[in-house]
């Protein structure tokens, strides 16, 4: 039985390296993967409590939440190598195109690689089709893309959001191909005591001095008690002024 | 999962100066690596005047060692009827912690204190002497005695690197403090598992300063 699974899927990883051959542009990037028949049994195996490779621990605060005057994104600025601290200055917000902003959380490649690439993805469609890009069509576009390398290691939970012709919209994005929309979201290992700070405050209506004080207020509350969160708190505020 | 020693994370760190020594520690106490749990967790415990321990590691263990470490003082002293010298106290520290050699307590010790030397003076007088006296080991038991600086904890390699930059000899109380208070808060600020507040004291044969520093708590 075991076997007879191992050949199937086998098969489809065929199929799907075969496909991918053939429809490679001269624009974009081939990734090498382990040279061997099922590739994503190398990952499995790397992350296997032996071994423990490849497990990022998403290890910042970011949040975003909607309100009545548009939308704010606030994130720490650490970044940890285990129990390093690599940097305190990080940019874990990325402009992906003048409307839709990203925050970066888990594997800071993986994150600033795909934004930047969902980046390009945007202005080659609003090049063709000559109408700015959807929130909602920019965050499909992104998770398809992880979902595609679902099993290879990728860590990235991204909270995208933006201003379109609907207005203000919010999604997160995970490597596990998960798309959710929605008004407040925070991501990283001290979410936890971010969602507790801002569930306790939290309304629409809020104005945009008191939502800029919920935001700073809740990533400081996650770096005093997360390890993994720390140095300086930045903020984007998106608003109607603004646009 | 990381290592044992990462669970609760924290670091001590001695220095001896002239006629002086200071230990100093954070005050964090994590849980499950990440998360801090308290920010008034000292790791630094004093056997008797001229004896301090510094023990960083699993919280657990560290409260363990510290209670059977005063419970063999105390009755040593009342045995003897003389207080325990530093030596001594090392070496009975190296034989508990061998003990456990096959189930070790995951603590990272550092003893600080005053080595009493007795010498005659010209006229037949006994004269006490202070000599700083540092001592460093690992969680089975060996001993390393320095006369510079002593790090443990799960900084330890960002304090050996600033120590090693910062260390001056025969520093005064005053300058000792401040060497000291830099080097710990230099490595507090590159380590994700310790910090949130921070304890230094001075020792001379005579007083015993002790100060707590304004970190950043992140």
């Amino acid at each position: 039985m075991t076997t007879c699974n191992e050949n199937l899927i086998d098969e489809i990883d065929n199929l799907i390296n075969n496909e991918e051959e053939e429809n490679i542009d001269n624009d974009e990037l081939e990734f090498c993967v382990a040279p061997i028949n099922i590739p994503r049994n190398f990952i499995k195996f790397a992350k296997s409590d032996n071994h423990n490779l490849f497990n990022f621990h998403k290890g910042t605060t970011t949040l975003a939440f909607k309100f009545k005057d548009g939308i704010i994104v606030a994130v720490d600025s650490r970044a940890s190598m285990g129990s390093f601290i690599a940097s305190q200055e990080v940019q874990k917000i990325i402009e992906i195109n003048k409307n839709i902003l990203g925050t970066m959380a888990g594997g800071a490649a993986d994150c600033f690689y795909w934004e930047n690439y969902l980046g390009r993805i945007i202005k080659i469609y609003e090049l063709r089709n000559n109408e700015k890009i959807s929130v909602r069509a920019a965050s499909t576009i992104l998770s398809n893309i992880l979902f595609q390398y679902k099993g290879y290691g990728l860590c990235c939970g991204i909270i995208l959001s933006g201003y379109d012709h609907t207005g203000f919209n919010m999604f997160y994005v995970d490597d596990e191909g998960k798309k959710v929309e929605g008004n407040l979201f925070s991501c990283g290992s001290g979410s936890t005591y971010a969602y507790s700070i801002l569930d306790s405050n939290y309304n629409f209506n809020l104005n945009v001095e008191e939502a800029v004080e919920l935001a700073r207020n809740a990533i400081y509350h996650a770096t005093f008690r997360d390890g993994g969160s720390g140095g300086k708190i930045k903020m984007n505020n998106f608003s109607h002024f603004n646009i | 999962m990381g290592s044992i020693f990462e669970y609760n994370g924290g670091c001590v760190l001695g220095m001896s100066g002239e006629g002086c020594v200071a230990i100093a520690c954070d005050l964090r106490l994590g849980s499950n690596r990440f998360t801090t749990i308290s920010t008034n967790f000292t790791k630094i415990f004093k056997m008797n005047d001229h004896i301090y321990v510094g023990l960083s590691g699993l919280a657990t263990d560290v409260q363990t060692i510290y209670e059977i470490l005063r419970f063999r003082i105390n009755l040593y002293e009342i045995k003897n009827n003389i207080k325990m010298d530093i030596e001594c106290f090392t070496s009975m520290l190296s034989t508990i912690l061998y003990s456990n050699r096959f189930s070790p307590y995951f603590v990272n010790p550092i003893v600080v204190g005053f080595k009493i030397v007795y010498n005659t003076d010209e006229h037949g007088n006994r004269v006490k002497t202070y000599v700083p006296f540092l001592t460093a080991f690992d969680l089975i038991g060996a001993k390393s005695e320095t006369n510079n600086f002593v790090v443990n904890g799960v900084t330890s390699e960002q304090l050996f690197g600033l120590c090693e930059s910062f260390y001056i000899s025969n520093q005064d109380e005053n300058g000792l403090f401040e060497t000291i208070s830099q080097c710990l808060l230099s490595a507090l600020d590159r380590d994700c598992l310790s910090g949130w507040g921070a304890e230094v004291l001075v020792l001379t044969p005579d007083k015993v300063i002790k100060k707590k520093l304004k970190t950043r708590m992140d």
